[in-house]
């Protein structure tokens, strides 16, 4: 019986899939790209609001500008002193502080030499 | 330039590559198996796969770009291809330049691809083997999102997604295997037969048997 034969691999997509079937599938994918692209502008532009959100005002005790444990002494250690104004590397992570340094005493102040290491690691 | 809008952008755009990079993969090994149906057939999961790939780039791009822009933290231009040279958490950030490094391999292989040779693209497209763990474990060691618990969600997500994936692979391989081991000319034959029955022909396989039947006596 050969309608019965099912074929596995044909010889090439055009003849597989047909003229009609490829252009709606091409439209469906730019529709798809449209909206995964639109949708990763978004979630960007929600990550940024929720990371702009998450100040030391927010959450007690500057936990946000705190880097995940040991890498904010690695950073300083080989650093070598490279960010002296911001003082940085004490903490190794950028600092959250930067748009609310007046909140809760969280003070970049280059005078006091590393205020991150008083507010943010304890 | 120091601006803390850098530093959300990077941790926002690094958050978004990963995500359309493990999208990229998964419709990558889907493509390398046989799924598909009628609805969504394997060329279009292997275009969106190629989309993807581009926009997850695109993003990267972005991460890379204010990461280096944002002077706060000292990650410099060469520490974001050359491994483990950044002074700022040498290990992940230097991860995250191994993973951009085979990254780039992989794109300029996939772009180039009619010039390299479908065997050198796909022996340089199994980077993204190495090139995927690479670049969880960068966001996993580098990135700070991850105290919260939609990004520990998202991160898992990420990580049992490409491993399903890889499994449906590994689990389709042996009847890949059978398909591969047939002789090639009976597996083409049933898609012409096909085709001369489309073209309202009777039966395909007795018009391509005819020259062989019309020598009989």
């Amino acid at each position: 019986m050969v309608g019965a034969v099912n074929p596995p691999a044909p010889p090439s997509r055009v003849r597989r899939h047909g003229p009609g079937v490829r252009d709606r599938a091409f439209v469906t994918i730019r529709r798809v790209t449209a909206w995964v692209a639109t949708g990763a502008v978004a979630a960007t532009a929600v990550l940024v609001g929720v990371a702009a959100h998450d100040t030391p005002g927010h959450h007690d005790g500057g936990s946000a500008v705190t880097p995940p444990s040991g890498a904010g002494t690695n950073s300083s250690s080989l650093n070598g002193g490279g960010l002296s104004t911001r003082s940085a590397p004490s903490t190794g992570a950028p600092s959250f502080t930067n748009p609310a340094p007046s909140t809760g005493g969280v003070s970049l102040a280059p005078s006091t030499g590393s205020p991150q290491v008083a507010t943010g690691q304890t | 330039m120091t601006s803390p809008w850098l530093w959300y952008t990077t941790r926002a755009t690094g958050t978004v590559a990963l995500v359309l990079l493990t999208a990229s993969v998964v419709c990558g090994i889907l493509t390398a198996t046989r799924a598909g149906n009628p609805l969504v057939p394997r060329f279009a999961v292997a275009e969106l796969h190629r989309r993807l790939a581009l926009l997850g780039f695109t993003f990267l791009c972005v991460h890379v770009l204010t990461a280096v822009a944002d002077t706060y933290v000292p990650i410099g231009w060469w520490a974001t291809v050359v491994p483990f040279t950044s002074s700022y958490r040498p290990l992940w950030i230097g991860l995250g330049a191994v993973a951009v490094d085979l990254l780039l391999v992989v794109l300029v292989t996939s772009v180039l691809r009619s010039r390299v040779g479908p065997r050198v693209f796909r022996a340089v497209h199994w980077l993204v083997y190495a090139c995927w763990p690479v670049a969880v474990l960068h966001a996993i060691g580098a990135g700070t999102d991850l105290r919260f618990g939609w990004m520990q969600v998202l991160a898992g997500v990420c990580i049992l997604a490409v491993l399903v994936a890889v499994g449906w692979r590994i689990a389709e391989d042996p009847h890949r295997g059978r398909a591969t081991a047939e002789p090639r000319r009976p597996a083409l034959d049933p898609g012409a037969t096909r085709l001369v029955a489309g073209s309202t022909r009777p039966a395909g396989r007795s018009t391509r048997t005819s020259p062989a039947a019309r020598t009989r006596p």
